[in-house]
């Protein structure tokens, strides 16, 4: 199943550029709100995950289905969920989409097709087979991509999903991020194999290890699994190989993690590594990243500071419908 | 209706009535899909399912692995992509496995979208007693779900309720969980022809008036509680009977009103008595009817014990004479 590998344009990488900077300023900035205590609750960091969601971006259409998880930011954004309505969301607002109810563990977006997420770890594997599930009963030309830790992968809802969407040919794309740790232990302290894609072979579906933090890598695997999805031949597992360069939550201390590795990590960083890619190609002159790098920051200052001074939910927020057409117990 | 407004009816019993209702839903919608363990060419463990994968296919009567808690999640996808899935969980002790897929995702889709999602997905599961299979095939454990905001809980009794609310069920925008009571798949009754017939969620029914007493019963304890107000009218005590049918949302109005003309209420059910829904009941007529009451209100339940296999069941749960006994006492 070896393709030609997808020639983007420049426009085209410089879009994908444009969303991990987005992304990593999102991140920065909600981390310093956070580790300045201006905000309770909590967030994941997705930095160090840009290339993954940035490419997943670039290939789903309008109407095809994200089903992501805590990590999933980048996608998201790229989905199409407005960086602002993203904020309030995740500072439980009275102006954001859920009106305040979801928060960060459960984002959900149907204008642009984005739903499932959980805080149960897992469940949006199963969830995201049965979007696709749908999407090929009735007909529709509509793929799903679902993503998920490594650690997620040892989730008896992983097992069963990966299992049906097999039986089934579901049109779906599992996207591993293998960022080698499960909150605070190392995957090779809870499975057996290196690689989560090796379990592909047990359900007789593609399972391919691609390099995470590589957007142009990534793209050209998920070219293939989406266009494979598309054509009706059924999922594929691609397992992105990645790092976590922040902690699992905001303030975590990290006692777990090797400074070595961490410094080592670093230096692969995916934005700084595209940035000096796309420089290096000569596919772009230094003041165009600039510019972009100037108008992501100011568009997610500006949302983050419109965000923290929304009112938060309140009663009239809160106590919503909770059952469809009105019914109440 | 006939041209003189009288319904027209047939007799049949539980399961054909349920599988008329599928039958007639997934003519009617093509949205509508089945999924199960072995609900495809073999008909159902149960036979519930029989005749609908040769006229609909192998797609919307589908087959599914031993994979109970993938496939409730499955089934929530599909609602959100625009599907009314209907998935069978063979015996509800099996529900235990669709507890996060259920409680913590279905339920809450709608809420956590403002409405944005709805979740039009039904799980039918055979419920209780009867079969004399064990610990692990026998439970009621309806009351797990009752708690739960954003389910929807139906329990029917009769074959005319079970095709009229698991019509109503798959036409609802919201998760329901529908509890089929395997003890009474094979009894009999009356059922309306036409396709239409359909029976709302959340609101009683009245299966026996009577002016001394109010037992509310649901799924096979209607019956039980129905032979025993037999019994006792031969006593001169006129029992009434209100089956709540649905549990979540609860028709509590209907249970007041008839507590208000008996002044005395009764709860039957199959589950434990412990933190069984019969507690909810007797909550409610406490918080709103506690003056129509001339007497103490009565739970009679299944006991707080495991089930055991074979004939041993039955020493577990009210039988007709037990519940004669107890409500004597009651209206004493």
């Amino acid at each position: 199943m070896t393709r030609k590998k997808p020639v983007r344009s420049v426009p085209d990488r410089l879009a994908t550029y444009r969303l991990m900077a987005l992304a990593r300023e999102f991140e920065e900035q909600l981390g310093r709100i956070f580790a300045e205590g201006r905000l309770g609750g909590w967030f994941h960091s997705c930095i160090g995950h840009e290339a993954t969601g940035a490419a997943a971006a670039a290939l789903l259409r309008e109407t095809d289905h994200l089903v992501p998880y805590h990590r999933s930011r980048v996608s998201i954004l790229g989905k199409g969920m407005p960086v602002r309505a993203l904020a309030l969301e995740i500072m439980g607002r009275a102006g954001a989409p859920s009106r305040g109810r979801a928060g960060e563990a459960h984002i959900n977006y149907a204008p642009a097709r984005i739903y499932g997420t959980t805080g149960v770890l897992g469940a949006n594997i199963p969830i995201a087979a049965g979007v696709a599930y749908g999407a090929q009963l009735r007909g529709l030309d509509e793929v799903v991509v679902c993503g998920f830790g490594e650690g997620t992968s040892n989730r008896g809802a992983f097992h069963e999903a990966m299992n049906m969407a097999a039986i089934w040919d579901l049109p779906v794309v599992y996207i591993c991020e293998n960022n080698l740790y499960a909150e605070f232990s190392p995957a090779h302290e809870q499975m057996r194999r290196t690689d989560v894609a090796d379990r592909a072979a047990g359900y007789g579906i593609p399972g391919v290890v691609v390099d995470g933090n590589d957007p142009d890598a990534v793209y050209a695997t998920l070219a293939d699994a989406i266009e494979r999805a598309r054509a009706g031949d059924g999922p594929t597992l691609v397992e992105a190989k990645t790092y976590r360069l922040q902690g699992h939550y905001e303030g975590d201390p990290q006692s777990y993690r090797d400074r070595a590795e961490v410094a080592e990590w670093a230096q692969r960083d995916p934005v700084v590594c595209y940035r000096r890619r796309l420089l290096k190609d000569h596919l772009l002159p230094e003041d165009d990243l600039k510019q972009v790098e100037t108008e992501v920051a100011e568009e997610v200052g500006t949302a983050l500071a419109e965000a923290l001074a929304a009112p938060p939910a309140g009663r009239e927020e809160i106590f919503g419908e909770i059952y469809a057409e009105g019914t109440t117990a | 209706m006939t041209a003189t407004g009288k319904i027209e009816e047939q007799t049949l019993s539980m399961r054909w009535s349920i599988t008329h209702a599928l039958d007639e839903e997934l003519a009617r919608d093509d949205r509508v899909c089945l999924i199960g363990q072995d609900i495809g060419r073999p008909g159902g463990t149960f036979g519930l399912t029989r005749g609908l994968y040769d006229k609909y296919g192998a797609r919307r009567v589908r087959d599914a692995p031993i994979s109970e808690e993938g496939l409730a999640d499955l089934a929530l996808g599909a609602a959100i992509a625009g599907c009314r899935p209907v998935l069978e969980i063979m015996f509800m002790d099996f529900l235990a496995l669709t507890m996060d897929a259920l409680v913590n995702q279905a339920a809450k889709t709608y809420y956590l979208s403002d409405g944005a999602i709805a979740v039009p997905m039904v799980v039918r599961t055979l419920a209780g007693a009867g079969f004399r299979v064990g610990s692990h095939h026998s439970q009621s454990l309806e009351s797990w779900f009752t708690h739960v905001p954003g389910l929807k809980v139906a329990y029917p009794s009769t074959p005319s309720d079970a095709k009229g609310m698991l019509k109503a069920a798959i036409r609802d925008d919201n998760p329901v969980l529908f509890c089929e009571s395997k003890a009474l798949l094979a009894r009999k009754g009356p059922v309306p022809t036409t396709s239409d017939h359909l029976v709302a969620l959340g609101t009683a029914d009245v299966k026996r008036a009577g002016t001394d007493v109010t037992v509310v019963a649901y799924g096979r304890m209607v019956h039980v509680v129905l032979d025993a107000a037999e019994r006792l009218a031969a006593d001169g005590i006129e029992v009434e009977v209100v089956d709540p049918r649905t549990l979540l949302p609860l028709d509590t109005a209907t249970i007041l009103e008839s507590v208000a003309k008996t002044s005395r209420l009764a709860i039957v059910h199959e589950a434990a008595g412990p933190s069984g829904f019969g507690a909810e009941i007797a909550a409610r007529v406490a918080d709103e009817g506690l003056y129509y009451l001339d007497a103490p209100i009565k739970r009679i339940t299944g006991a707080f014990c495991p089930i055991p296999v074979g004939d041993a069941e039955d020493l577990l749960f009210p039988d007709a004479t037990r519940v004669a006994d107890e409500l004597r006492a009651l209206v004493r």
